[in-house]
C-alpha cells in the first residue's frame, strides 16, 4: 500500500470529523504520526460504546485515543 | 513559491521521500542482522524555508552536512519534487558554539531517577542548565521579569510568564500568558492588576508588575484558536527578555515547522524544565472545561506527550512557552490532562504564530 500524502491525511481528517464530530465523547481530531507515517489521530473523552470506529479512510490509518477531561492548567483552578 | 506551498512541500517530503528511505534502511539492517541507526544518514540533511528571489517569495532550503551518494540522490529527488525551486548548500558538521567549563568536560552526567523510578534517558537538545531550574525558584518574586516565572491576575490563581514581547499598536512591552492566567478567561477588565508571583504563590497587590491590556475573547459557540492575554509592564519594572532559565536564548521564526514526532521543551512555574514530543498537530475540536465560562472548543492545536516518563506540564504551567530543539518558540501551553498515560499526561498548546497575530505582538 502506498504511503498517504499529507493531502490524503488532511482529506481523511475532514472525513473523520464529519463522521464522528457529533458524538458526545468526541474530543478532537488531528494529524498524528505512527511508524514514520502520518495518520489521522482521534481523541475521545472515553471510548464510545456500540459505535464502530473507523480504522482507515482510504489509505490513511485512523488511531483512537482516550484523553479524559482536558482542563486549563493554571494553579488555582 | 508561497509560504504555505513550501510548508506543504516539506510535509510531503517527510511522507513521500524520507519515510520510505528510513523504512528501506531499517529493512536492510534487519536483513543484515545488524544494529543500524536509521536516522544518522538522514540527520546529515536538513530542510527549511528559505527566502525566494522577491519579498514574499519562498523556496525550500536544503542544507547538507555530508556529501554521500545517498544524500546526493536524495537532493535530486527533492529537487524533482519541488519543481527545481530549491536552495542547496553544504554546511558541514554543526557544533554548538559554547565552551564548557573545564570541570564539566570530563564529567559523565549522573543518571537521576525519574518520577516513575526509571533512569532518565538522554535526549537530543537537553540544555546543560536545565536541571538547575527549580519550581521553588520559579514561584518566587523575581526581578527582572523573566520568562518561566509565576504570574497571575491579582484575584486568582497562578500561571507562567510565556513571553516578554512588544505590543505593536502601543509600542509597549507586555507579558504574554494565557487569558485564564492574566484575564480570568475573559471575565477581567482591562487595567486589572497582574502580579509576579501569582496569587497562589503569595503575590499581592504590592507585587503588581503589569496591568491587563488585552485578551482574546473565548467563545462558547463555535471554535477558538488561542487562550491568550497580554498585560502592559509598568515602566518601573525591569525585564530580561533575552533568555529562558535553563533553556537559554530563544527565537521566533515565522514558518517554523510544527510536526508530529518533534521534541519540545518548556519551563513552567510548577514542573520547571520538562521535555515532550509533539503527538498531534492541526488538532481540531479540543474541548476544554473552563471554570465560570463553560466548555470552550479550540481548533488547530498542538498535542504534546511528556518525555521521558513524566508529564510535560502540570497545573500552574499554563502560559509556558513551548520551544523546539532548535530553541525556536512554537507554542503557548494552555491545557492538558496530567493524569493520563500512567502519569505521562497530555498537554495542549496554541501555535505561537496565531497568538502573536491575534494580540498584535512582535519580539522585543
Amino acid at each position: 500500500m502506498t504511503l498517504p500524502t499529507i493531502d490524503d491525511v488532511r482529506a481523511a481528517k475532514a472525513e473523520v470529523s464529519r463522521l464522528l464530530k457529533s458524538h458526545a465523547n468526541f474530543a478532537g481530531v488531528g494529524i498524528g504520526r505512527k511508524d514514520d507515517r502520518f495518520v489521522v489521530h482521534v481523541n475521545w473523552r472515553a471510548l464510545p460504546e456500540g459505535l464502530k470506529l473507523p480504522e482507515r479512510i482510504g489509505n490513511v490509518e485512523v488511531t483512537h485515543n482516550v484523553v479524559g477531561t482536558v482542563r486549563p492548567l493554571s494553579g488555582g483552578d | 513559491m508561497r509560504l504555505q506551498s513550501v510548508r506543504d512541500l516539506k510535509l510531503e517530503l517527510a511522507v513521500e521521500v524520507f519515510a520510505p528511505i528510513a523504512e528501506r534502511l531499517l529493512e536492510r539492517a534487519k536483513a543484515l542482522n545488524t544494529r543500524l541507526g536509521i536516522v544518522p544518514p538522514l540527520q546529515r540533511l536538513c530542510i527549511g524555508i528559505g527566502k525566494g528571489a522577491r519579498p514574499g517569495d519562498f523556496r525550500l532550503a536544503v542544507r547538507l552536512q555530508s556529501q554521500s551518494a545517498l544524500l546526493r540522490d536524495l537532493v535530486e529527488r527533492i529537487r524533482e519534487k519541488a519543481g527545481g525551486e530549491i536552495d542547496v548548500a553544504f554546511i558541514g558538521r554543526v557544533k554548538p558554539l559554547i565552551r564548557k567549563p573545564l570541570k564539566q568536560r570530563a564529567k559523565k552526567p549522573a543518571e537521576k531517577p525519574s518520577a516513575a523510578g526509571k533512569p532518565q534517558e538522554s535526549a537530543k537538545g537537553v540544555p546543560a542548565d536545565a536541571a538547575k531550574v527549580s519550581p521553588q525558584e520559579l514561584q518566587k518574586l523575581h526581578r527582572p521579569l523573566t520568562i518561566g516565572y509565576s504570574v497571575g491576575h491579582v484575584q486568582t490563581t497562578a500561571g507562567t510568564i510565556g513571553l516578554l514581547a512588544r505590543h505593536r499598536k502601543t509600542g509597549r512591552p507586555v507579558i504574554l500568558s494565557n487569558s485564564h492566567v492574566l484575564a480570568q478567561s475573559g471575565l477581567a477588565a482591562p487595567g486589572d492588576e497582574v502580579t509576579q508571583p501569582g496569587k497562589l504563590d503569595g503575590g499581592v497587590a504590592t507585587d503588581q508588575v503589569a496591568a491587563l491590556l488585552d485578551f482574546v475573547p473565548m467563545k462558547t459557540e463555535g471554535s477558538n484558536l488561542v487562550d491568550a492575554a497580554i498585560a502592559v509592564i509598568d515602566d518601573s519594572v525591569a525585564i530580561d527578555a533575552a533568555a529562558i532559565p535553563g533553556i537559554g536564548a530563544v527565537t521566533i521564526v515565522d514558518g517554523e515547522p510544527i510536526l508530529p514526532g518533534q521534541q519540545v521543551m518548556k519551563v513552567g512555574r510548577t514542573s520547571a524544565f520538562t521535555q515532550g514530543e509533539i503527538m498531534v498537530t492541526e488538532l481540531d475540536d479540543v474541548a476544554v472545561d473552563y471554570a465560570g465560562v463553560g466548555v470552550v472548543v479550540f481548533d488547530d492545536q498542538i498535542e504534546i506527550k511528556g518525555f521521558p516518563g513524566i508529564p510535560f506540564s502540570r497545573e500552574g504551567d499554563s502560559g509556558s512557552l513551548v520551544v523546539n530543539t532548535n530553541n525556536r518558540a512554537i507554542g503557548l501551553l494552555f491545557a492538558g490532562n496530567p493524569d493520563l498515560n500512567d502519569g505521562t499526561g497530555l498537554s495542549f498548546a496554541n501555535p505561537l504564530g496565531k497568538v502573536m497575530t491575534a494580540l498584535d505582538l512582535v519580539t522585543l
